[in-house]
């Protein structure tokens, strides 16, 4: 039987529940959503640029922010939106022909979600590039994506690139620029890796 | 002077007991009073639509991010995680067919979770499912990644299975009573509306650092994004002053989110414009999935009432017209007995 008379209005005795006849429960409840809303809100205050205070903080929370995946700092498109970056690749083989190849890719990553996944790569990778602290991590991440073309492509040796595509400004493209204009890209050589790196 | 003193530290302790006891029933008010699981239970057919769609996608590629030779190998993500608390159940898979093994159990998980079949026990393996697909591969995720960990985390929380599930359909047939309303179903919308609430002001505060946001081009510098762009409004370029409206339209709309969403009037505006702010995401910047996964999360200030007017016909609702919107809409002021329950509880 289901008792579903008027919506939104609790059975009289409806908070006469566990939750009335156990204060003590809703305390404990009471200190863990404290604690959980205090843990949100650090994340993101946790974000450089912050003070000492919002990072001791941070330490604090750390296990039970990236143990529950809270760990975000919602900067959507901020503080700038910025240009966007991919990662170009030549693939050379042991019969010395050469394949080229770049990711994100429209054409090849379909349905959207995969070619966003894809884009997001290319965008961790420059996280890395831009960020000195980080060169340990850079090194092993391109490393990684390298191994992982040759592997999928059988290749003997990967040259990786990391392509920068500068948006214009409203006046270039009423000016007639468009948006794959050569001169928006700059490119950044990574290396080549293969069985011996170089 | 005494008398003074003494009338003067009456006052303060009638003002800290006076506070204490209004803050204690507006708390419990807030938190524990019961409510109609329906807003949870549509989340919860949702979320479990997008997670279902999510991960399914990482089928085309799954060796690709998450076998043994992946973009981001198991070393590097060690490396990345130094000193962290990241878990995966995907680290347990060292063959292509554990991997895929486990696949097939998240994807079966969603499943049961979007139809509602074993609801509390299904709602806790999804969650697992998804942080652990999200700390194996760290470096592809996004804002849709995000949104997907905030729903399946609070889906947890309540009894998300009360409706609109193969559950409450089995425990009909079996006789059972089924829960008009739940504290907890009340805990896990609330924990979303305050998650969200985090979400935006920090997207909109995060902005303010950034000079483009204030002279109003930052707009501009998602729509002429090549690899963002989906729908091409580059004409728009004619138009700055569109594009300086729509620059701080967008930080007024994330900075005033967390205020004039808990007024009841203002709320349907502001869910309005999440809706055509999401929608523009959905269509011109490429990311569907995040865009509507940002529309499910906003539903938790869609009220009860409305959700089973629309659903199960308007005599259902208990509500009429306009009002189901606005006066009786979310949780802040929707139950009339929700006054008299907090204070109960206050005691």
């Amino acid at each position: 039987m289901t008792v579903t008379t008027e919506d939104n209005v609790p059975p009289k005795n409806a908070v006469e529940s566990v939750w009335t006849r156990r204060p003590w429960l809703r305390r404990i409840v009471s200190v863990g959503l404290v604690l959980h809303l205090i843990a949100l809100v650090i994340a993101p205050l946790a974000v450089a640029p912050t003070s000492p205070l919002w990072q001791r903080a941070w330490l604090v929370f750390r296990p039970y922010l990236e143990g529950m995946n809270l760990n975000h700092g919602y900067h959507f498109f901020a503080p700038e939106p910025g240009p966007s970056h991919l990662v170009r690749y030549e693939l050379h083989f042991d019969d010395g022909h050469v394949e080229h190849g770049i990711f994100p890719n429209a054409q090849q990553h379909q349905p959207r979600l995969r070619y966003h996944r894809h884009f997001m790569l290319s965008e961790f990778l420059n996280n890395l590039a831009i960020d000195d602290s980080r060169r340990g991590l850079f090194d092993a991440v391109t490393h990684s994506y390298a191994e992982h073309l040759r592997h999928e492509h059988h290749a003997a040796e990967v040259t990786l690139s990391l392509r920068r595509h500068y948006v214009p400004g409203p006046q270039h493209i009423s000016s007639g620029k468009r948006l794959d204009d050569l001169s928006l890209f700059a490119e950044r050589p990574l290396g080549t890796y293969g069985s011996e790196r170089r | 002077m005494f008398a003074r003193m003494r009338w003067l530290i009456g006052l303060s302790v009638a003002y800290l007991r006076d506070g204490s006891s209004a803050t204690a029933t507006m708390w419990n008010r807030f938190w524990f009073a019961p409510t109609d699981p329906s807003t949870l239970c549509l989340i919860r057919v949702l979320a479990g639509l997008m997670l279902f769609y999510t991960h399914a996608v990482w089928t085309l590629d799954l060796q690709a991010f998450f076998g043994e030779q992946s973009w981001l190998s198991r070393e590097v993500i060690a490396q990345a995680n130094q000193g962290g608390y990241s878990w995966s159940v995907l680290n347990w898979c060292r063959s292509p067919a554990a991997l895929w093994s486990m696949h097939v159990a998240a994807l079966t998980t969603f499943v049961l979770l979007t139809i509602g079949l074993w609801t509390r026990v299904v709602s806790v393996l999804a969650f697992v499912f998804t942080v652990s697909y999200a700390h194996r591969t760290p470096g592809a995720l996004y804002g849709l990644d995000q949104i997907n960990g905030l729903l399946s985390l609070y889906l947890m929380v309540g009894p998300s299975g009360l409706r609109f599930s193969v559950d409450a359909w089995r425990a009909r047939r079996a006789g059972q009573t089924i829960d008009s309303s739940s504290v907890t179903a009340n805990l896990a919308i609330r924990l979303m509306q305050c998650h969200m609430c985090v979400i935006y002001l920090f997207a909109g505060l995060s902005k303010l650092q950034g000079l483009s946001w204030w002279t109003g081009f930052a707009f501009w510098g998602g729509i002429a994004n090549q690899e963002y762009q989906t729908l091409d409004l580059t004409w728009l370029a004619d138009w700055p002053l569109i594009i300086n409206a729509l620059t701080h339209l967008t930080v007024a709309f994330e900075l005033s989110y967390c205020v004039l969403i808990w007024n009841r009037w203002t709320r349907p505006l502001v869910l309005l414009v999440a809706v055509f702010l999401h929608l523009g995401i959905v269509f011109a910047l490429g990311m569907p999935t995040f865009g509507l996964a940002m529309l499910i999360a906003n539903a938790a200030f869609v009220s009860p009432t409305l959700i089973r007017s629309l659903i199960d016909g308007p005599a259902h609702g208990g509500s009429n017209g306009s009002k189901s919107l606005a006066m009786r809409a979310p949780h802040f002021d929707s139950h009339p007995g929700s006054v008299t329950a907090g204070r109960r509880l206050a005691r």
